[in-house]
């Protein structure tokens, strides 16, 4: 343990600056979102709005890949692999510091949120497990984009290669769907996202621990492959489900 | 802990990159508290093999135990114990020195702060500046000083003497035979640096081509080599040498060649076989000249090169 949270630390001091910068946003992001007493007319706060979550979002990829890539789990000429660092220990550091910043720390900023708009957080209970989810499952799949890659440029176009490719062959296969009704739309529509959240997070995180326990290549290509034709599959074949049984 | 007689065996130990089989079948005993030498050309196969023996690469076939253990199973125990140093080795670049040294000291049990200090200074290190703004020899000597500072069993050094300059390569040659004279550490280095292995290693082997084409203690290889002068008279026949001698030569009444099994009154009667009358002189040669006759002898299979 002691071991663990000495990994973290370094981590931790190593993105200081990053990490300050990132959780400034954050606030800035909140204090627009929840809290817009600002005297600023609508298209200018919309315009601050949209700066802010770019930020967020562009920042927030740099630095989980950063954290990722630091220790990179495959690179034979990383500094860690000679060190008496299991790929076991390293990994839950990893994936345990990348949840806590990106799926941990907005949950709290919208429980706060939650807190100060008088919501009572049981009732919105779906919800927030919705977000986590959807934290999770985006955080968990550039996890994996990053330790499959040696770069954040590549790690972003094969997270957008994936997303895209799968996004694509789904769209493609969905015009030959039958046609639902809308109530039975919008039931399907939730339970494809969630079981495409669930699908990629789980198959991120098999990617992830092969990665960094097995470090077989050709295991990792077939995960990436079985993760956009499952992706775009159940994408689809939730329409025939509730065609036929809805 | 104490390990076995050899602190590294290999098994017909193997690594393909496709189709290019950068190691084959190598089979390899490293003498716990050695000075061990791997040579070879580039694309040997040494860093290939170090970093199978590292857990760093995975072996396409064939075994490597390492301080006991199967090296695709070395653990935060045996890690420990275990330091490697490469010329290609990304140390965390926006550390400092100092940061460096606080970083790994939680890792290892056996941290000695005094030898930290001591190496610290002998290396004339920078303590505060970050590695990323330090030469490659220095970065080199930290790198070292890291792995030296817990005093492994095992060190593995892969090239560490590349393209450093003379006063570099000397403080770290110092610093390595003062941590293998303690007797407390077993070091193996690959290197292409003749001179610096020469002065450091105590156990030779060359690897050439992914295959080992000897293995034996300094003193042997040094022993068994001579380069031989015979002055003659008259003509002699080459087409029927013993396969032993290498790089034979012949003109103006002098033959130069290289024993390669060399034995002072079996070469002698080997020699007055062929020129009765002949003078014949031997001369020690040192591991660089022998490293070249083998290269150049290249084509010559293992069984005729090794004893």
């Amino acid at each position: 343990m002691k071991l663990t949270l000495h990994i973290i630390k370094k981590d931790m001091y190593q993105f200081r600056w990053s990490l300050v910068l990132w959780l400034a946003c954050f606030v800035y992001f909140f204090l627009f979102q929840e809290r817009a007493t600002f005297h600023v007319d609508t298209q200018l706060r919309d315009i601050l709005r949209l700066v802010a979550v770019l930020t967020i979002a562009v920042f927030s990829w740099a630095l989980l890949v950063s954290i990722i890539q630091q220790d990179h789990p495959t690179d034979t000429r990383a500094f860690w692999k000679t060190r008496p660092v299991s790929a076991l220990r390293l990994v839950m550091v990893k994936l345990g510091l990348v949840l806590a910043l990106f799926v941990g720390i907005p949950l709290l900023i919208a429980l706060t949120g939650g807190w100060l708009q008088h919501l009572v957080v049981f009732n919105t209970l779906r919800e927030f497990s919705l977000m986590v989810l959807a934290m999770s499952s985006v955080t968990l799949t550039l996890a994996a984009a990053a330790s499959c890659t040696s770069n954040i440029v590549y790690a972003l176009v094969l997270w957008l290669g994936v997303v895209f490719g799968s996004g694509t062959v789904a769209e493609l296969l969905s015009r030959s769907l039958p046609k639902l009704t809308a109530h039975l739309a919008m039931q399907m529509n939730m339970n494809r996202i969630i079981t495409l959240l669930v699908f990629s997070a789980v198959l991120s995180l098999a990617i992830i621990l092969n990665q960094y326990l097995r470090r077989r290549l050709t295991t990792t290509i077939l995960l990436l492959i079985l993760a956009s034709a499952g992706c775009s599959l159940a994408g689809v074949l939730w329409s025939y489900y509730y065609f036929y049984h809805g | 802990m104490t390990f076995p007689m050899n602190i590294i065996e290999t098994d017909r130990l193997t690594r393909r990159f496709r189709a290019t089989e950068a190691v084959h079948a190598l089979t390899l005993a490293v003498p716990t508290g050695s000075v061990f030498a791997l040579l070879g050309p580039n694309g040997a196969g040494k860093t290939t093999t170090l970093k199978m023996l590292a857990n760093l690469l995975l072996p396409t076939a064939g075994s490597a135990r390492v301080l006991g253990v199967d090296s695709r199973k070395l653990g935060e125990r045996e890690l420990a114990q275990l330091g490697y140093v490469s010329e290609d080795q990304r140390l965390p670049d926006w550390m400092t020195v100092t940061q460096l040294l606080g970083y790994c000291r939680p890792f290892y049990p056996t941290w000695d702060a005094d030898l930290e200090a001591k190496l610290l200074v002998r290396f004339e290190l920078p303590a505060d500046r970050k590695l990323s703004q330090l030469s490659r020899g220095m970065r080199m000597k930290a790198a070292l000083l890291s792995s030296l500072a817990y005093r492994p069993k095992l060190l593995v050094l892969d090239e560490p003497f590349s393209g450093l300059d003379p006063v570099v390569r000397d403080d770290l040659t110092a610093g390595l035979l003062e941590a293998a004279q303690l007797g407390e550490t077993t070091v193996l280095v690959s290197s292409h640096d003749i001179e610096e292995v020469e002065r450091l290693a105590d156990h030779v082997a060359l690897l050439d081509g992914g295959r080992l084409r000897f293995s034996e203690t300094t003193e042997a290889l040094l022993g068994r080599f001579r380069r031989i002068e015979v002055d003659y008279e008259g003509t002699v026949d080459s087409s029927s040498l013993p396969e032993s001698w290498l790089g034979w030569s012949s003109g103006g009444g002098r033959a130069v060649f290289v024993e390669t099994a060399f034995q002072s009154e079996h070469t002698e009667r080997a020699c007055r076989e062929r020129f009765p009358l002949a003078r014949v002189r031997a001369h020690p040669m040192t591991l660089r000249e022998i490293f070249i006759t083998l290269a150049r002898a290249g084509r010559h299979s293992t069984e005729e090169i090794a004893r």
